[in-house]
């Protein structure tokens, strides 16, 4: 104040820092308080028609068809079968041979196989046995999908004999990335899962529409 | 101040003496320390990451070599491309093409039975030997044992494209339990080329003529 | 620079655990790794002789360094006797000794760090490996004898034989052995633990063959009585009159729940790492 050369301009400089942090500190505050900046729900996991792409993590899927499928009895005290099939057209895009799974029929879907990854099926189907193979030339089975190679894969939901297939089937579909283990700290490939904490949720990255052809048990 | 600096007054000609090599060895320490620094930022980034820190220890061959992989030996004696196999049961197509690897081997002294071997394609894919074949039906099923050797097939279905310069590796079981850190393997070239890939496969590789 | 390194004032240089060198203003310290300082060479005191303190002594005798009283360093005040460092009085003289005893000294601690960071976890892994597969306790079973291993008392014969009907020829490098195991339980548990023995062929050089079991025994024994199986296998041609069967009992018990099959008890003693050994 006694110099009334630098009188103008000091006042400025001893607020605008104490201003600056405090914007900050209230902002960081803030947001703090809303919970965070990762809390922002993710949007709607896309929908996607049957014959369209969906990028797994591991795997390139497109769903094909479903359908119904009888499985005669092979002896006179037998019984038929019935199957709800639901056919894909998958690709391993990682570097080695993946068993292709099993479809985890509402319980903990963990794996980082394909059919591991068929979360959910809306309206919901009544099966207690289900199972996923890759289709080969004659009837050989498969339960290998190989590196680089487009392989057909049906999942097939045993059902009851008054089951009525719906119109059309939404599938939930979750998806695999290359991560670090806790224990095993080699990088490999694990389910992706929501951040929400508490137990495990996997993520749905897309809801893929697949009509219901009429197959011979519909 | 002056009082200690008279005190260096004694020995000036030896500090003027030392002073230029003092200098010198400045430098080279300095270089040295670089040296040093550099060195380690090498090091550290030649360690192995954790994926290479748990893989086998792999012994490498050519077919009809004699890879010895420490607990067990191994020898690819045939390699051919076949349409369809004929097991016991059924004959298995494929629209891609079956590799089927001939192979024999031996142990130095605890039997063991080899795992399904995988195969390493040119551009780093592992194809698993198929299981459109029974295991029973390939050298797996067999008891590697010392003093003499059993031979056997295995197979692998693939695309015509993985086929030239392609490796099978053979491993042994490891505990799921107590694993080990160092298993051993066994990469064997099979000497397969462009044009000896593109040679058009057999139409059915008969297991039971071959038995 | 001169200010500090007057070290005649202790609180100046008193954070200094070692005394400053005087200044030597082209010196650079030597790269030794915690060595004290060079100190000054010319005055050296090694130890403060007894004085006399009464009579007191004119004080124009009195050498400078022997007051007690901290002295202002003053420039007229002449020069002034260094601080006696607190380093062997040797050190300075004898300096090319004890650099290569040095020298030494880094390079055994440099492979002891290598050894040590190389073997610990070396060490360790193998202990993790040993763990979970302790070495067999071989029970050694005399030429013909049977033997009592807890609650079964186990007899085997081992016999060269033709190729069984069936099989592919085995040819020259190779021979078949028949092995005949008789068991009998000697108590109730016994008669439970009727699981298939693991068995191997072993010769004098520790080389080991697979051997299968063929016969399927019933499910539940009786005390006493003695059940036989036969097992066979194919080892090198030659070998058949030497080689040993080395017997592993199984600890699954036939009476065992269903639900219970996979419980582990922490506190069961029964491990499968008793071996017998039929000697010939």
């Amino acid at each position: 104040m006694t110099d009334p050369s630098g009188s103008d301009d000091r006042p400025k400089r001893p607020i605008l820092v104490p201003v600056i942090g405090l914007v900050l500190a209230t902002g960081l505050g803030v947001t703090a308080l809303l919970g965070g900046l990762n809390e922002k729900p993710d949007l709607k996991p896309p929908n996607v028609a049957a014959g369209r792409t969906i990028k797994m993590g591991l795997f390139e899927a497109e769903a094909v068809s479903s359908q119904v499928r009888v499985q005669r009895a092979t002896t006179s005290f037998g019984e038929d079968k019935r199957f709800l099939d639901l056919t894909f057209k998958v690709k391993n895009v990682g570097e080695q041979t993946t068993p292709v799974g099993m479809p985890p029929l509402g319980g903990k879907a963990l794996s980082t196989t394909f059919a591991g990854a068929l979360l959910k099926i809306t309206p919901p189907i009544k099966s207690e046995f289900a199972t996923a193979h890759v289709a080969g030339k004659g009837q050989s089975q498969s339960g290998q999908l190989h590196p680089g190679v487009a392989s057909t894969v049906i999942v097939s939901y045993q059902v009851d004999q008054t089951f009525q297939p719906p119109e059309k089937l939404v599938v939930e579909v979750g998806g695999q990335e290359l991560a670090e283990g806790h224990i095993d700290t080699r990088e490999s490939w694990w389910p992706v899962y929501e951040d929400s904490p508490g137990p495990l949720v996997r993520k749905v990255l897309a809801q893929v529409t697949i009509p219901v052809k009429a197959g011979d048990g519909a | 101040m002056t009082a200690t600096q008279e005190q260096t007054a004694p020995a000036p000609d030896r500090t003027g003496r030392r002073a230029p090599r003092r200098k010198d060895s400045r430098v080279l320490s300095a270089v040295l320390g670089l040296a040093l620094a550099a060195g380690a930022i090498w090091l550290q980034s030649i360690a192995l990451d954790n994926n290479a820190m748990e893989a086998p220890l792999t012994y490498v061959g050519d077919r009809d070599d004699t890879v010895d992989g420490g607990r067990f030996s191994v020898k690819v004696t045939s390699v051919a491309t076949a349409k369809s196999i004929e097991t016991d049961q059924e004959t298995v197509e494929t629209d891609q093409v079956f590799l089927v690897v001939g192979a024999m081997g031996t142990v130095p002294s605890e039997p063991l039975k080899l795992s399904q071997p995988t195969l390493l394609t040119a551009d780093g894919l592992k194809f698993q030997a198929t299981d459109r074949i029974p295991a029973t039906s390939t050298l797996a099923n067999r008891w590697l044992q010392p003093g003499f050797w059993n031979d056997g097939y295995f197979f692998f279905e693939v695309p015509p494209a993985a086929l030239p310069d392609a490796k099978v590796v053979f491993e042994i079981p490891n505990s799921p339990l107590y694993g080990e850190p160092l298993m051993p393997e066994v990469e064997i070239d099979l000497g397969l080329d462009e044009a000896t890939a593109k040679q058009p496969p057999k139409d059915v590789h008969s297991l039971k003529k071959s038995r | 620079m001169s200010d500090d390194d007057r070290d005649w004032f202790a609180p100046r240089t008193g954070r200094n655990s070692e005394p400053s060198p005087p200044p030597r203003p082209r010196r650079s310290p030597r790269p030794s790794l915690g060595g004290p300082p060079r100190p000054p060479r010319p005055p050296r005191q090694p130890l403060y002789p007894d004085q006399q303190v009464w009579p007191p002594v004119p004080k124009s005798q009195e050498p400078v360094g022997s007051s007690t009283q901290p002295l202002p360093a003053l420039p007229s005040a002449g020069p002034l006797p260094p601080r006696k460092p607190p380093a062997p009085p040797e050190e300075p003289t004898a300096t090319p000794p004890p650099r290569r005893r040095r020298t030494l000294l880094y390079g055994l601690g440099t492979l002891a760090a290598f050894l040590i960071g190389i073997g610990a976890p070396t060490v360790d892994s193998y202990l993790i490996f040993k763990g979970g597969r302790p070495d067999d306790k071989v029970h050694l079973v005399p030429p013909g004898q049977s033997y009592t291993f807890e609650h079964v008392t186990w007899k085997a014969a081992i016999e060269p034989m033709d190729d069984p009907v069936g099989t592919t020829p085995t040819g020259p490098t190779k021979e078949w052995v028949k092995i005949t195991i008789d068991r009998t339980a000697v108590d109730k548990d016994g008669t439970v633990l009727t699981g298939k023995p693991e068995l191997q062929v072993k010769d004098r050089r520790d080389r080991a063959w697979q051997v299968e079991v063929d016969d399927d025994l019933p499910a539940e024994h009786e005390i006493g009585k003695t059940y036989t199986m036969n097992a066979f296998g194919v080892v090198p041609t030659g070998l058949a009159k030497e080689v040993e069967l080395v017997l592993r009992p199984s600890g699954y018990r036939k009476d065992t729940p269903t639900e219970d099959l996979f419980k582990v008890d922490p506190d069961s003693t029964e491990n499968d790492d008793d071996v017998l050994r039929f000697t010939r």
